[in-house]
């Protein structure tokens, strides 16, 4: 399977039954292959909604979301989770399989029903779980993991699924500064140099201004920004759409991001 | 542990109100076997043992087996699906629905047997299957069929069912304690029909769980990260409640309402071998088989010439060793 495609979000509305306002009205943005893009906004702007669409977990009547040309909810799940992983902000698993058992889990588009794991399928799961350091603890219950120790897990669950498109919603929410960096590092490594492409909600600017290099800004479902991390986030916007105002200084040609105060 | 299960199986056959030495039990089913010179085997063991056996016991260990093992396997299911420990068939309504049907054969006395099959099994399977399509429909059209949904039609459906079973025992008083056995549960009624049907349903809702076990690993994620990773959600979800739904009613027809077994026999064999619903099924089945020809057996033996109801049995049995391991899992728990 061609392995080169762009996610595209077209006019997406979406309003749950019997509420007032629509969480997406008539949102539309290409996703570009190879990039690593941020998906902004204040809480509640419609970020996890618009990625729960590529997901075709949810659809949008009169819109539609595509994975290359083809409609994201015309494919088969199995054939859908080959293209597209996702890290969810929290998991609700709260099981008794092991951590080993759980990265083995990713690989169930690639298995037939009466299939077992391969040689092949521990050997991705090991090298996932060595990459985002949790080889350590591949036998211990993911029950019993702390956040972080758990975000990390679904990371290397995401990887072990090799798809060419992640999708991570807020993906350091629970880890410490040090395991922050290895994720967006590793992230970005992938990228430039495996093409993979990946699509991170995240609310951390500075973060966004070393590892991104595509933004859109969603603020009340509406894609109010879209261009490059430098047009983006310009303190006008920010403060518009935040209603913070920032100090920005910069250092080594990447800006530093201080909430300063309240608009 | 199939060893074992072959072992009670014939132990459970030689006890009884006359006891056979656990040798003749042995030889009498190795005589039924293929390649096995029958006339040798059976020598020098008396024919009212061989009738005993062959067609009083064996039917009823048998059957008891078959309901423990499909009981088990489909609590094992039913867990998975809601990702709740405590979920128990039983919530679909599908019990309610054969038991009421048993009721209703009861109370009217339409009882008559062809070729084996008596009128109060055939009510109770069909009440069952009834109530099941109930569900579903009440399910769709009120819940778009979530998992709530379906649990919450299920538990509706169920007081209905008991209220009109209450009802029913009300008018026809000379037939209470006859309802309320039925209700109770035994495998009194066991013979080799019962047995054929109860094997084949056992065998072909294994078949869609054993298909289906790698999907409900995933499904304990929840639906949304399971269908991320691949897993047709909806579908998974149909076909093991329909195939649960039918080996319950199943299991429910031929021998009454038996608690606890879909309950207690998964985390039990949950602790023991791990959460993987491959291996977890095929365990829960063999141990259901067990816990239940073993049960069965106390209930005819304990205080002949009568019966305790197995139901009852089974929550002697079962509760305080469930106590015990919620007890240790505590203590190991403190520990790490």
């Amino acid at each position: 399977m061609d392995t080169h495609f762009d996610l595209q979000a077209k006019s997406l509305t979406y309003q749950p039954f019997g509420t007032k306002t629509p969480i997406l009205s008539d949102v539309s943005y290409i996703f570009e292959e190879g990039h690593m893009t941020a998906l902004l906004g204040p809480n509640g702007s419609g970020k996890t909604t618009m990625l729960r669409h590529f997901l075709a977990q949810i659809k949008s009547p009169g819109g539609a979301v595509l994975i290359g040309e083809k409609d994201s909810a015309s494919f088969p799940p199995k054939e859908r989770s080959r293209m597209l992983s996702w890290v969810p902000q929290n998991s609700s698993g709260d099981s008794a399989f092991t951590v080993e058992d759980v990265v083995l889990m990713a690989r169930y588009p690639y298995k037939g029903t009466w299939e077992n794991d391969s040689q092949e399928d521990i050997r991705i799961a090991e090298e996932a779980m060595r990459t985002v350091s949790v080889i350590d603890f591949r036998n211990r219950d993911f029950g019993s993991l702390s956040g972080g120790e758990r975000q990390r897990v679904l990371i290397a669950r995401a990887l072990a699924q090799t798809t060419p498109w992640i999708l991570l919603d807020e993906p350091t929410s629970n880890l410490d500064v040090k395991h922050q960096l290895e994720i967006m590092e590793l992230m970005k490594k992938r990228v430039d140099e495996h093409g993979l492409s990946v699509i991170v909600v995240m609310h951390d600017f500075n973060m966004v201004e070393k590892f991104c290099d595509r933004a859109v800004l969603l603020s009340g479902g509406r894609v109010v920004a879209r261009g490059t991390v430098g047009e983006v986030l310009v303190p006008q916007i920010l403060r518009d759409v935040y209603e913070v105002d920032f100090d920005i200084m910069e250092k080594d040609g990447k800006r530093m991001f201080f909430p300063k105060s309240l608009k | 542990m199939l060893l074992l299960l072959v072992i009670v199986v014939v132990w459970a056959a030689a006890v009884g109100s006359v006891s056979v030495p656990f040798s003749q039990s042995a030889r009498i089913v190795l005589a039924k076997l293929p390649f096995v010179d029958a006339e040798e085997m059976l020598e020098g063991i008396p024919k009212a043992n061989k009738l005993i056996i062959w067609n009083i016991r064996l039917p009823r260990v048998l059957l008891a087996g078959l309901v423990g093992g499909g009981l088990a396997a489909a609590g094992v299911v039913m867990q998975a699906l809601f990702r709740n420990p405590l979920a128990d068939p039983q919530v679909l309504g599908i019990s309610s629905g054969a038991a009421f049907g048993a009721a209703v054969a009861i109370a009217f006395g339409i009882t008559f047997t062809v070729s084996g099959i008596s009128s109060i099994w055939l009510f109770a399977f069909a009440g069952a299957m009834l109530t099941m399509v109930l569900v579903f429909y009440v399910a769709r059209i009120a819940t778009s069929r979530s998992v709530t949904g379906i649990l919450l039609a299920g538990i509706a459906c169920s007081s209905m069912l008991t209220a009109a079973i209450t009802l029913m025992m009300m008018w026809n008083r000379e037939k209470l304690e006859q309802i309320y056995l039925w209700m109770l549960g035994s495998f009194s009624s066991a013979s080799w029909v019962k047995v054929g049907f109860m094997s084949i349903v056992l065998l072909g809702a294994l078949l869609c769980f054993i298909l289906l076990g790698r999907d409900l690993d995933l499904l304990s994620f929840g639906d949304q990260e399971a269908q991320s990773m691949g897993v047709s959600v909806k579908r998974t979800r149909t076909i093991a409640v329909l195939s649960t739904s039918l080996l319950v009613a199943a299991a429910v027809s031929v021998s009454g309402i038996i608690g606890f077994v879909s309950l207690i026999i998964p985390h039990i064999m949950r602790m023991l071998c791990g959460p993987k619903n491959r291996r977890l099924i095929p365990l829960s089945l063999l141990g259901g088989a067990i816990f239940m020809i073993l049960c069965d057996m106390i209930s005819r033996t304990a205080v002949p010439p009568n019966e305790i109801a197995v139901g009852a049995i089974t929550q002697v049995t079962g509760a305080p060793f469930f106590l015990y391991l919620l007890w240790k899992e505590r203590r190991k728990g403190e520990r790490d």
